[in-house]
């Protein structure tokens, strides 16, 4: 799997998450999941086990820490799939 | 002391998933007693249920898709759909407004929804240790109803969730009410939910309380005050009303339902004949003089009983111990009636949406029959006329209405409305 089409269904995923102010923040690589997109810190793990079901990989607790924005989220998929 | 007036209303009950609905359904004695697959599943002797008919795409417009999604507990559902319709029928707004520090909420339930609890179980067995999501302790904790209200609606004053069995609804009206009687509070929102949950049910079945012969008949399955009462019939839901300062209230040019003139919680504890399933008469009877003396009432200003009344023997010692309070028997007792016959025993929503009936019944000047009562229990006839159960509905205006719930634990709850 493209990292671009990792981007795209991660943003699909993140969307369902995403309030007002997140909807209409920049949707970037460089977006912080908390500070940018606004989403709290409990949908969060939800979010986590809704990427674990749709790439059908396991993300370890310790794995967590490194998924603070967008672009560091889709390293931690790829190298899931890898 | 301030007086505390009655401005909007909600319900999500068995007959009527909202006012209007609900107002139709009590002045017709329709009923929403039906019968429960899961019950049946369950092979409980009692196989029919108060049912709300309701869709929790009602709650779309006021909640983020997010949120809306695994919001599967019913009892959260009904709560938070009564609470906002009682908020919006009140002229108040749902949006993104401030905390609002002169507003609370009180907001009981009497039972966990172990039906939803049943799904965190089962996901929780079959996890394996994984992840199961964050969505279930914000349902099933005790608070979580009025959590996800007082979240909507910015309600910063007061936020408790409070259980006194089946007597919540009316206790959660009655503290939201002193509040504001107090002075530490302006408006408050206050009401109860239960959950649709068979397994709360199905132990209420075993326990040879719940009526297990009516299951050909739900509509005549629960019939308080009847001499062929046989148990009270489960039932789910959610009452809310909103309660302000007079002052406020009048200010602002609200619609005034109803004025709560008073009234008092209390419980038999557990002597004199109270046990964990039985009130003691004397509990009774002094909760209720308790509640006139605090609300100015007199025996004689009182129009209309809403009962307790669950289809059980406990309705001859209730209606007893109201001829006891009051001193007031045979053709000079009040007209009683109880919603339970249209609706079952909502539990920990009973009070509130008995308490909602209460209040249409005052402020649209009518008295709903109290349905499947053709042959009232002898015991009770002795007491009083019979022509005091109304089998049809009753036009007449009413200084006074008692609402009156009692409980497991020995506890009773007693309010009176009136009009301003």
């Amino acid at each position: 799997m493209e990292r671009s089409d990792v981007f795209a269904l991660l943003k699909k995923l993140i969307w369902e998450y995403l309030d007002e102010d997140g909807k209409n923040s920049d949707f970037e690589e460089h977006s912080n999941l908390l500070r940018d997109l606004h989403i709290n810190s409990a949908h969060l793990i939800d979010l986590v086990i809704d990427v674990e079901d749709q790439f059908d990989i396991t993300i370890e607790d310790p794995m967590l820490g490194k998924m603070t924005t967008v672009g560091s989220s889709i390293d931690v998929i790829l190298s899931k799939l890898r | 002391m301030k007086r505390v007036v009655v401005t909007g209303l909600g319900v999500v009950a068995p007959n009527g998933i909202n006012v209007p609905e609900f107002r139709k359904a009590i002045e017709s004695g329709k009923s929403g007693v039906r019968f429960s697959t899961e019950l049946e599943l369950l092979r409980s002797g009692c196989q029919v249920a108060g049912l709300p008919n309701f869709e929790s795409n009602v709650l779309n417009e006021y909640f983020t898709s997010n949120t809306l999604r695994n919001l599967n507990s019913t009892g959260v559902q009904y709560g938070c759909a009564a609470a906002i319709e009682a908020w919006l029928d009140a002229g108040l707004q749902v949006g993104e407004q401030a905390v609002d520090l002169d507003a609370g909420c009180v907001f009981g339930s009497a039972l966990p929804d172990l039906s939803f609890g049943s799904e965190l179980i089962s996901k929780a067995i079959a996890s394996n240790g994984a992840r199961i999501g964050t969505r279930y302790i914000e349902q099933i904790m005790g608070s979580g109803t009025g959590a996800y209200i007082t979240g909507l609606l910015g309600l910063g004053n007061y936020s408790v969730s409070t259980s006194v069995a089946c007597a919540t609804g009316t206790e959660a009206i009655l503290n939201a009410a002193n509040r504001i009687r107090a002075g530490f509070a302006k408006r408050m929102l206050a009401g109860s939910n239960e959950a649709t949950d068979a397994y709360t049910w199905f132990a209420f079945d075993g326990m040879g309380v719940t009526n297990k012969y009516s299951n050909h008949d739900a509509d005549g399955a629960s019939m308080p005050m009847s001499q062929h009462a046989k148990g009270f019939i489960p039932g789910a839901g959610a009452g809310a009303l909103i309660l302000e300062d007079l002052e406020v209230a009048l200010a602002r040019g609200a619609r005034i339902y109803a004025e709560i003139k008073g009234g008092w919680t209390s419980s038999g504890g557990g002597r004199n004949g109270g046990t964990m399933t039985a009130n003691s008469f004397e509990g009774m009877v002094w909760c209720i003089k308790r509640a006139m003396l605090d609300a100015e009432v007199e025996p004689g200003d009182i129009d209309l009983i809403c009962g307790h009344l669950t289809s059980t023997k406990g309705d001859v010692k209730e209606v007893q111990a109201w001829a006891e309070a009051l001193g007031r028997r045979g053709s000079e007792f009040p007209v009683i009636n109880s919603l339970k016959s249209m609706i079952g025993h909502c539990l920990g929503a009973a009070g509130s949406i008995e308490c909602v009936a209460a209040v249409l019944q005052l402020h649209h000047s009518f008295i709903h029959p109290s349905i499947n009562c053709q042959l009232p229990h002898q015991e009770i006839i002795d007491l009083i006329d019979e022509q005091r159960i109304p089998q049809h509905i009753l036009k007449c205006q009413m200084k006074v209405v008692a609402k009156a719930n009692f409980g497991f634990g020995d506890v009773s709850s007693c309010i009176f409305f009136s009009g301003i």
